[in-house]
């Protein structure tokens, strides 16, 4: 069995979060085969309960609400996901750099980050869309570069804390270059928290991204993003809730996996520190 | 001036009993105390049959190594078990009051106002969000029931009579605006405050300087009898504990081995971990050869046989097969171990060392001249080395000798390239040394170093293997490839090492096999140059023993030279040719070992040499001051 | 030395520097992304078939004609005396709309910080206290879901329960305007519920660390009562934390308080940006932007002097950087 894979079964949460972000997997990548029906095509009368045909009952244009949550999860996973890549490209090696080299560069590089990460980014990238558009390259690029000065950070910090040890000085007596220290010594021993930081940033570019979608500033209509979902349905609330209730708990249960996977892995490293520095 | 004295510097006898609410105490009394920790399904025991008795206006030690249970034992003795440890047997009395069965209420005041703690850290200790003041008023107005004015001059006297610099000022700050020393008088200021009977001191003076823990000993000391506060000294430090302490407690496996009036057990202790202890303790004195145990504590209490069989040079066949008990032998001591009666004081077998000395025909091949090092800038600049000259010879064992601050290991650290130097220069035959990133491969492998503390310098993320192959590849292609397993093997059994541990990571290993897989990795490219960066501190007294040892022996066998950077001036003696003494960042005095230990020149070495405690030394002297 | 007024001092010139600096950026973002366009600003503003006149008269309110510094310097400089320029919509001068809705949103913030204090303390302390236990697992469990789950979610979840099955709370906050209060309740629960999750989180996971620390187990052998333990040691240590905590929430919150305008009809600042944002009221977009940023850094630095006063670590040592 992998190794995170170990990591994260070990206790009932992440377990439990496991299961749900399976289940939304599922979804988000074999709803649209199994769908009885295109997610934009109108097929019935609008805004009918659930019935035989639909079992969720239609929207408010006719289309068959199921059909519409099976294909609405590919944006929600896909865009959040290609996002945390990017920001851990960017970030990560920022950080690394700066962690390793310390003084100047990493002055720069830290008071660069502290400043990104003070302006607040919904409001940011709300007003950026509208030069830039809401294509996905954009959300992703505009989400990916928003939380890399996070990154910048836990990396840098992660890489100091571990260029205090003595097997780097060690590395360094032996004359070994700076790639070699950076690859052998210090990333071995960062992996961890980078591995517990990148199911927490999952976590807030779901939400950033969803809610970016909710707010009509994200993927535009006829797509079926559950954000989206929720917002076209928010009008039938008392009338049809389940337009906008089932995608809710589709984004519901999607987060709160991630973050029981975050925060047994985050767990799962804390004993492991503990284990490592007894005798 | 004549003046009554108070009536705590009065004798005992004489004393009137106020209202007769303080009757004399009897001190601590614990027998055959026994604690188990739960693991998995089961229990284990850790500590086993511990006896000992703490009178009052006495110092007993609790010597020992890490993880001989001392700390349990004596945790355990006032009722304090950690979570998961439970009480499996014995009993203890406090002036005859049996405490371990007190319900919660009784247990409080009973810390509250009789038995007191100071631990280890005392940084860690103390509050950090609250002033010392407040934490010390505390526990008079809440435990003494004393007035706010009443407790704020109480404080005051306390901190005065730990003599603390600025006591007036103090209670206003925070503890992180004091030094370690300070911190570790304001415990003890703490502790003394509800005027107990008893005050369990754990390991004290550890991570303090030689010269600041000799001060804060004496002023322990002198209150301890003052206020006939019945004190149980915990310390791995047997040379400490011969020093100040009137009864001594050897632990081992969490068991009392040996028992007895410290200047009997020193002069002849009759168990033989006791005597291996001492064996292993180098001495400022004389050169000594202090020896090591072979093989490792068991870390637990063993029940069908002696606990130190395994690595007993006086075992015998029956001495695997039963447990021994703690006996009494006519001199009042205990001891725990079959063939006491027979044996009669075990003689010392530690040799001494005939004094080595420079020869002068060898040519330098480490030559620091007029070094300058300094850290931070403006206001915060510091010099940490301020114009150091030493030299090094070629197959020399040279000793830097310093406390904290005083620049050692930053002379260290620029002989290796990983700091610039401001000034000055540092020359390898001759040549001056760039920093690390330029130097060329020989100078990388010719100069190696190992470090403090080996959790630091072994990459937890590499097995033991992969360590010492690291520089096996990067120094010695004179090796093919195929064959270098069976280097790594060899520079494994060099160290003592099985060559099995090449599959395991750093943390299944102990302390000193970690140690000395850092030096295996230093000495396998064969360089010309090692430097010992305070290698030993940190671990335990048998341990220590044998990483010099081992280090000396394989100084000789690879010719190389030595740097050997400590502020332990005992160990420094047993292995060093040549010695520098360094004080803020400069070169107080330098001579061949011989000649400064014996008849130092500087103020500064002969303040050193007289604040270490020296078993030998108060054996010699008689009675503990 | 009691309260070292020369650093302290220091510490706020810093960060208050630090805080406009946001604000700065911020107003240069959004000027450029809004005015340095390939896309013809009078078109979104005016329409496809404005005339040229028009078009002209336009660019010339908007101070079009001129090139893009001197035409943010005069933009900037207005804003700073008071004058945010004129929707185009409307037609009427922004600033006074302003004022009020900045009030609302300040009293939607505040409250929602506030309350998420009060609701998660008690609850973290006695979670920490009982940890593992079923109260412990229940709490941390509802704690995670709220804290996990993006704002809106929870929203939705409000008007469903409140709104649509238990029809205790209008649907629309507008009444907020006219003082009805009750308008106020399920905006000002949502946020909480999100901030209580993130505080209670913290606070929790602080408490614990604090009581195995070695000066509470010195506190224990000093004898003193499990209940001053916990209000005199532990807790003067986890507040930092939980400070902390509360401090950095407040960035979080304006993305949440966005979120909830909107679901809610509530009307402050949020709802004015998205309205905005809909309407490519381009004036209307920019001084919103800059209002609400300079709103929240001010809550910022709020709680940055509340952290500060708390912790005497951080005065008497060198000020670390900013977050």
């Amino acid at each position: 069995m992998p190794r995170w894979l170990s990591i994260a079964v070990a206790g009932i949460p992440g377990r439990v979060g496991l299961a749900l972000v399976a289940v939304a997997l599922v979804v988000a990548t074999g709803g649209p085969v199994v769908a009885p029906f295109r997610h934009t095509a109108l097929v019935g009368p609008i805004l009918q309960g659930p019935s035989a045909k639909h079992v969720l009952g239609t929207d408010q244009l006719g289309r068959d609400v199921l059909s519409r949550v099976l294909y609405g999860g590919r944006s929600v996973l896909l865009l959040p996901a290609c996002a945390v890549v990017l920001a851990f490209a960017l970030g990560g090696v920022l950080g690394l750099l700066a962690g390793y080299r310390g003084g100047r560069i990493d002055q720069l590089v830290t008071r660069a980050a502290d400043i990104l990460m003070s302006v607040p980014p919904l409001l940011l990238v709300m007003v950026l869309v509208i030069p830039l558009g809401t294509s996905d390259v954009v959300l992703i690029a505009t989400t990916g570069i928003w939380f890399a000065p996070r990154i910048v950070r836990i990396v840098r910090a992660a890489t100091a804390s571990v260029c205090t040890k003595d097997y780097v000085l060690a590395a360094r007596v032996r004359g070994e270059s700076t790639a070699s220290i950076l690859w052998n010594e210090v990333t071995p021993n960062i992996t961890g928290t980078l591995l517990a930081e990148v199911a927490l940033r999952l976590n807030y570019a779901i939400i950033f991204i969803t809610t970016l979608n909710f707010l009509g500033v994200g993927v535009q209509p006829p797509s079926s993003d559950w954000g989206l979902m929720v917002s076209e349905g928010r009008a039938y609330l008392g009338h049809r809730p389940l337009i906008s209730i089932i995608p809710a708990l589709m984004i519901g249960a999607l987060a709160i996996g991630v973050n029981l996977l975050s925060d047994q892995i985050a767990a799962h490293l804390a004993r492991n520190v503990q284990e490592s520095s007894r005798l | 001036m004549s003046r009554n004295p108070p009536d705590s510097d009065r004798p005992r006898e004489a004393r009137a009993v106020p209202g007769g609410d303080r009757e004399p105490s009897e001190g601590l009394e614990i027998r055959d105390l026994a604690v188990a920790y739960a693991v998995g399904g089961g229990h284990t025991l850790v500590v086993g049959g511990v006896s000992l008795r703490a009178r009052p206006g006495q110092i007993t030690g609790l010597a020992g190594e890490s993880g001989s249970g001392k700390t349990t034992a004596a945790l355990s003795a006032i009722a304090y078990l950690p979570p998961g440890a439970s009480r499996r047997g014995g009993e203890v009395r406090l002036d005859g009051r049996s405490i371990l069965d007190l319900g919660r209420v009784a247990l409080r005041r009973l810390w509250a106002l009789e038995i007191s703690y100071v631990a280890q850290d005392a940084g860690a200790a103390l509050n950090p969000a609250r002033r010392i003041g407040s934490q010390l008023e505390e526990i008079l107005t809440v435990n003494r029931g004393l007035s706010r004015e009443a407790a704020r001059r109480r404080a005051a006297e306390l901190l005065e009579a730990v003599r603390l610099p600025d006591a007036a000022t103090a209670r206003r700050r925070y503890p992180h605006e004091f030094s370690g020393g300070q911190l570790q008088r304001i415990a003890i200021a703490m502790a003394l405050a509800p005027e107990p009977r008893v005050i369990i001191f754990d390991e004290p003076t550890t991570g303090l300087d030689v010269t600041t823990g000799a001060e804060v000993i004496a002023m322990l000391g002198t209150l301890i009898r003052e206020r006939e506060v019945a004190a149980l000294y915990i310390s791995h430090d047997l040379a400490l504990l011969a020093a100040i302490s009137d009864e001594l407690v050897v632990f081992y496996a969490g068991e009392v081995v040996e028992g007895g009036p410290t200047r009997d057990l020193i002069r002849a202790p009759r168990h033989p971990y006791t005597r291996a202890l001492l064996d292993a303790l180098p001495s400022v004195r004389r050169a000594l050869r202090p020896r090591g145990i072979p093989g490792l504590p068991p870390g637990r209490v063993v029940v069908d046989r002696c606990s130190f069989v395994s690595r007993c040079s006086y075992a015998e066949a029956r001495c695997s097969g039963e447990h021994p008990g703690l006996v009494p032998l006519q001199s009042g001591c205990l001891v725990r171990c079959v063939r006491a009666g027979e044996l009669g004081p075990l003689p010392s077998a530690a040799a001494p060392i005939l004094p080595p000395g420079r020869e002068r025909q060898r040519t330098p091949i480490l030559e620091v001249d007029r070094l300058v090092c300094e850290y931070g800038q403006g206001a915060g600049r510091v010099v940490a080395v301020d114009g150091v000259s030493l030299e090094v010879r070629e197959r020399e064992v040279v000793g830097l000798v310093g406390e904290s601050g005083s620049g050692k290991s930053t002379i260290g650290r620029a002989i290796t390239g990983l700091l610039a130097p401001h000034a000055g220069a540092v020359r390898w035959r001759g040549q001056e040394l760039p920093a690390s990133g330029r130097r060329t491969h020989a100078q990388h492998r010719e100069i190696q170093i190992i470090f403090q503390n080996p959790d630091s310098s072994l990459n937890p993320r590499h097995t033991v293997g992969q360590l010492i192959g690291r520089a096996v590849a990067l120094f010695r292609d004179d090796v093919a490839p195929p064959a270098r397993i069976d280097l790594i093997a060899d520079a494994l059994r060099e160290v003592q090492l099985d060559p099995a541990l090449m599959s395991r990571y750093p943390h299944q290993l102990s302390g000193g096999q970690k140690q000395r897989v850092a030096m295996a990795r230093a000495f396998v490219p064969r360089p010309r140059l090692v430097i010992c960066d305070e290698i030993i501190s940190g671990q335990d007294v048998s341990v220590q023993a044998t990483l010099l040892e081992l280090v000396r022996t394989m100084q000789r066998e690879h010719e190389t030279a030595l740097l050997f950077i400590s502020h332990d001036l005992a160990a420094v003696r047993s292995i060093a040719q040549y010695v520098y003494v360094l004080q803020a960042g400069r070169v107080q005095e330098h001579a061949a070992a011989e000649q400064l230990f014996e008849a130092p020149t500087a103020e500064y070495t002969r303040r050193l040499l007289a604040a270490v405690l020296d078993p030998e030394g108060s054996r010699e002297r008689g009675s503990p001051s | 030395m009691r309260f070292p007024w020369v650093r302290i001092t220091g510490t706020i010139v810093r960060r208050t520097a630090f805080a406009a600096l946001t604000v700065w950026i911020v107003s240069l973002v959004v000027f450029g992304a809004l005015n340095i366009l390939p896309a013809d600003p009078t078109t979104a503003a005016l329409g496809p078939e404005a005339t040229p006149e028009m078009r002209a008269a336009y660019r010339h309110l908007m101070n079009l004609d001129l090139p893009p510094i001197p035409r943010y310097l005069r933009w900037a400089g207005g804003m700073l005396r008071g004058d945010f320029g004129i929707s185009v919509v409307s037609r009427n001068p922004i600033g006074p709309e302003l004022a009020q809705r900045a009030a609302l949103t300040a009293v939607l913030g505040l409250a929602s910080l506030l309350l998420s204090v009060v609701l998660a303390l008690p609850l973290a302390v006695r979670s920490a206290r009982r940890a593992g236990r079923l109260f412990d697992v229940t709490i941390s469990a509802a704690a995670i879901a709220v804290s996990a789950v993006p704002e809106f979610v929870v929203a939705i979840g409000m008007i469903v329960v409140f709104v649509s099955g238990l029809r205790a709370f209008p649907v629309s906050s507008n009444g907020i305007a006219e003082g009805d209060l009750g308008a106020l309740v399920l905006p000002v629960l949502t946020l909480t519920l999100g901030a209580a999750a993130y505080v209670f989180r913290h606070a929790r996971v602080s408490v614990i660390e604090t009581m195995s620390a070695p000066y509470v187990r010195t506190a224990v052998l000093n004898g003193f009562s499990p209940a001053r333990i916990l209000w005199f040691h532990v807790m003067p240590n986890a507040a930092v934390v939980v400070v902390n905590a509360v401090a950095l929430n407040a960035i979080t919150l304006l993305s949440g308080v966005i979120v909830v305008e909107s679901v809610f009809g509530y009307p402050g600042l949020g709802q004015l940006l998205v309205q905005a944002l809909v309407a490519n009221d381009f004036p209307k977009i920019e001084a919103v932007a800059v209002v609400t940023t300079a709103l929240l850094v001010v809550i910022n630095l709020l709680a940055d002097g509340v952290v500060l006063i708390l912790d005497p670590r951080l005065r008497t040592q060198v000020a670390s950087a900013p977050r």
